[in-house]
């Protein structure tokens, strides 16, 4: 088993290179952008031209790169002109706000989805199956900022529950921490939940054929028990692998959703430093964010393994 | 089209083929593994000939006969197609030849193209080969009629639209199309209803005389191998044990293998020799391919084995009557395995 | 030959899966109904000027004699921007998935067919890609190449084009095993032959299917760049755009961000609804 963690660690260097590689690329393919947006649009040719040259605009693509990522290696990346803050420090100051939200918003979601899923596996095709269904299929149709704007329409707007803007800090004030971080983690929760329901669902309705299911009715266990102890843990399988799947989108989510309520988090900062063509942060952000991914799904990985041997057990 | 009479020696020449397999490491300082698949087995097959090979699964006859396409080449040995190596052969030399050594899988709708129609698929190897529509069409009818597949009717169907049975037979036109002298038959009967494979079988036959063809036929039930098999190979663990006239074997199997799996053959045949015949319990398992046992690979199984099975490998060694058999205690004319009450190893899966 | 035969054979496949209830029907009917309004729409109905504005009639709630959908802030009327707006959308969306499935389509028939170093290079290829979400790779690129809708939808491509490739090398690598494929390397057909006379055709069931899915998909992450201001710029304004427009006024007249809210929803629906009919998926 160690042996299968580190080969995927060791599979892990070359994706991570390209991300970084790519992420790089993407955002600093035009120098004479990064120039423009710190100078404002009013400076002159020269004044461009030169600060392209003091910033090392003009070395070859690679080299920046290879620069860039030896700095970032170490922990410095870089310092943003634009917004006159240093990168690095600036994208973890925002990291506990996007976190917090994801957090919330997965447990709201998990937290729904199990007792539905378990009360439709026992009773399938019924009126709650049907209903739980069509909304589970309605909430993945909508987009996240259409269903934030829903949830703001009714809870902020009709019945004055919860803000729509703001953010309290969870240091400064537990409550009112939560309170401003209801809606949007309500939002992204409403998708997961979802998601998971559907998984869930169809993974419990898979597993309650199983033999050792009809076997453990056999010796007597209600239906109930049988699926508390066999078929949830069996789920739990699909679910880890639905939540590895679904992190890119959960962050796309975050990103939206955090724009859409004003949360000072890191899509936020994403976003803002597009408008504000702030390439050096966009860059931090983006290459921080993708690496993230790659390491949940490895994280996901080795989990599915721990949950599940048999999937990997002649894996060579 | 007749025998090919103009043919000087064997048609199929095969020496010492063997062909290993290296699975990947599983981890870095590991040894790589090796299977064993095929260990230098030989043999010839003359023009019109057929040459029956029979084993239980995993003795390696379906490598063997891909090793002959070339479909991986051998890693050892030689092939020898109308006095022609194949193996040291280039790809364009090789190609040509190909066509002349047809192959037809077990599984009818596995080997056709479920998107393409019977008339196309039948078509495929010739228009490969560049032949022109117009000859193509005609050759495709030719072939089709030749199979008991009426053109008219099925020409534009998809498999899917076929039985099992017409399917096998529109994949044995497709293998017919270039006019091949040597077709190598791959369980192609298996998984068949039984009547459908007596159809079969009898097709064989009759294109075997009409167009003078060669089969290496390949099979696990040793019933219907009898029936079209001039010559029988008997294949255990990627060695051939015992190879013969197809009377000679069935009536006087030499290796003690060859016997415990004739003792398997339901007698119902009409084959005096097949009933009385006593039962012979095989012990263990087949040995794993990736580390076959020393010297006689059958010893770990074998009632009669000896401390000189263990050390020294049998050579193959042919009788007068062409009859050969790798053992260091053949069974001579009366003799039987000691006879034990249990049923004995059965060569196919169970039937669903 | 045969890629056209099965393209032949792809109208008696769907339909057999598409006449299985009238679900199917609806919400054919219903793509049909929001194409043809988007696309044909603005030719054939008496729609107003999508830009004009009338503030005597400002905020006109739904249902108005004039301005059946109401109007905005602006007295702009909404069923006109919304028709008009939804052609942005629809066309950025089906153009990147075309995008995807022609590019991602062969790359992955061609990773999963050749296996060996080409596989295994284009996919660290798709892993890299894989790693960005979609919208935040959708974002950085469509922010650096400029809005626009040639330029949204390359942005969009890149997200559909690795999901593409995924799907059509898992497709490949599953039919490269069949014995007919053995069977066509053995009468001596090569890599290019091979590839689009026998793979293509048994994956293109496979790859048209998830269209459907995937123009779902890429139509939320185009809705997203617009509602965040970063897709098409106006006066092009698609539905995400309206959308986010309507925020402002979401307490006074909240039918203007709504209104976009529900062509938007309904038409991912369908085409959610309709990919998991075709796939078989019928829950």
């Amino acid at each position: 088993m160690i042996a299968f963690v580190l080969r995927r660690i060791v599979q892990l260097v070359p994706v991570l290179l390209g991300v970084t590689l790519l992420a790089f690329l993407l955002v600093n393919l035009l120098p004479g952008n990064m120039a423009l947006a710190i100078l404002g649009p009013d400076a002159s040719k020269e004044a461009i031209a030169h600060l392209q040259e003091q910033l090392g605009l003009n070395q070859p693509i690679l080299l920046r790169y290879l620069h860039w990522l030896g700095h970032a290696l170490t922990g410095d990346f870089g310092w943003s002109a634009v917004q006159s803050q240093p990168v690095l420090p600036t994208i973890l100051q925002r990291f506990p706000v996007t976190v917090e939200i994801i957090l919330l918003g997965q447990l709201i979601g998990v937290v729904l989805a199990m007792p539905c899923a378990v009360a439709v596996a026992l009773r399938p095709q019924g009126w709650l199956d049907r209903l739980l269904g069509l909304l589970a299929y309605g909430a993945i149709a909508t987009p996240r900022f259409l269903l934030g704007l829903l949830l703001i329409l009714g809870f902020s707007v009709y019945w004055q529950l919860f803000p729509s803007t703001g953010f309290v800090s969870l240091f400064a004030d537990a409550t009112g921490n939560l309170h401003s971080v209801a809606l949007p983690a309500i939002t992204i929760g409403v998708l997961e939940f979802a998601v998971y329901f559907r998984v869930l669902r169809g993974e419990m309705l898979r597993n309650l054929a199983e033999d050792f299911v009809l076997a453990a009715r056999a010796k007597g266990i209600s239906p109930l028990r049988a699926v508390l102890r066999h078929v949830l843990r069996n789920s739990a399988v699909a679910l880890v692998t639905v939540i590895g799947i679904g992190f890119g989108p959960l962050v796309s989510g975050a990103v939206i959703v955090e724009s859409l309520f004003s949360l000072p988090g890191a899509g936020d900062l994403l976003v803002n430093s597009i408008y504000q063509r702030d390439a050096v942060m966009v860059q931090g952000v983006v290459v921080i964010v993708a690496v993230t991914v790659v390491l949940v799904n490895l994280v996901v990985d080795i989990a599915h393994m721990l949950l599940d041997p048999r999937i990997h057990l002649h894996d060579g | 089209m007749q025998a090919d009479t103009g043919v000087i020696g064997p048609l199929l020449d095969v020496r010492a083929v063997t062909q290993v397999f290296r699975l990947p490491a599983t981890l870095p300082f590991h040894k790589p593994r090796i299977v064993h698949a095929v260990s230098a087995v030989s043999f010839t097959l003359a023009p019109g000939e057929c040459l029956g090979l029979v084993g239980e699964t995993g003795c390696g006859k379906s490598t063997l006969a891909r090793t002959i396409m070339q479909a991986p080449p051998p890693t050892d040995g030689d092939i020898l197609f109308k006095g022609e190596s194949l193996v040291a052969a280039d790809p364009d030399a090789r190609r040509s030849v190909r066509r002349e050594m047809q192959y037809v899988f077990q599984d009818p709708f596995a080997s056709l193209d479920p998107t393409w129609r019977v008339a196309d698929l039948v078509a495929e190897p010739l228009r490969i080969a560049g032949w022109d529509r117009a000859r193509t069409v005609a050759r495709v009818e030719e072939v089709l009629q030749a199979v008991g597949i009426d053109p008219a009717r099925y020409g534009t169907r998809r498999p899917r639209e076929l039985s099992g049975g017409q399917c096998q037979r529109v994949a044995v036109a497709r293998a017919l199309a270039l006019s091949p002298r040597l077709l190598i038959c791959d369980e192609v009967v298996s998984g068949l209803d039984v009547s459908i494979q007596a159809q079969l079988l009898n097709l064989f036959e009759q294109l075997r005389r009409t167009f003078g063809l060669a089969y290496l036929f390949i099979s696990h039930d040793l019933g219907v191998v009898r029936h079209l098999s001039d010559r029988v190979a008997v294949m255990y663990l990627g060695k051939i044990v015992e190879i013969g006239p197809s009377d000679c074997v069935y009536r006087q199997p030499r290796h003690p293998y060859t016997a415990a799996l004739l003792g398997a053959v339901p007698s119902v045949s009409r084959h005096k020799e097949a009933r009385g015949r006593p039962r012979v319990k095989l012990a263990g398992e087949l040995p794993s391919p990736l580390a076959p046992p020393s010297g006689c690979r059958f010893r770990t199984r074998c009632p009669r084995a000896a401390s000189r099975c263990a050390a020294e490998e049998p050579p193959l060694l042919s009788n007068a009557s062409g009859h050969a058999v790798a053992c260091h205690f053949p069974l001579a004319e009366d003799e039987t395995v000691k006879a034990q009450p249990e049923p004995v190893l059965s060569l196919s899966p169970a039937r669903p | 030959m045969t890629a056209r035969q099965a393209l032949e054979e792809l109208p008696r496949r769907l339909s057999l899966r598409l006449r299985e209830g009238t679900e199917t029907w609806l919400w054919g009917t219903v793509l049909v109904l929001i194409a043809a309004g988007c696309y044909l729409g603005p030719f054939v109905l008496p729609l107003a000027n999508p830009e004009a504005t009338d503030f005597a009639n400002a905020l006109a709630p739904i249902g108005t004699p004039g301005h059946w959908l109401g109007t905005d802030a602006l007295g702009r009327d909404l069923m006109s921007r919304c028709l008009h707006g939804g052609r942005v959308s629809l066309t950025v969306s089906l153009g990147a998935v075309a995008l995807g499935l022609v590019v991602g389509g062969t790359l992955g028939i061609i990773a999963g067919y050749r296996g060996g170093t080409v596989d295994a290079v284009i996919s660290r290829c798709l892993d890299v890609l894989f790693a960005f979400p979609g919208l935040v790779l959708a974002l950085t690129v469509a922010s650096y190449l400029g809005p626009s809708v040639r330029n949204v939808t390359l942005a969009i491509a890149f997200y559909t084009v690795p999901a593409y490739a995924r799907m059509a090398r898992a497709g490949a690598l599953r039919v490269r095993e069949q014995n007919f494929v053995r069977a066509a390397q053995m009468f001596g057909g090569r890599g290019w032959y091979v590839g689009t006379r026998h793979i293509l055709p048994n994956v293109l069931f496979l790859i048209l299917t998830y269209a459907f899915v995937l123009i779902g998909i890429a139509m939320v992450i185009e809705a997203g760049l617009s509602f965040l201001g970063l897709g098409v710029p106006p006066p092009q304004p698609s539905w995400g755009q309206l959308i986010a427009m309507g925020k402002q006024d979401i307490s006074d007249a909240p039918h203007i961000a709504l209104v976009p809210g529900a062509f938007l929803f309904v038409t991912i629906a369908a085409f959610n609804r309709l990919g998991d009919i075709l796939q078989g998926r019928h829950v």
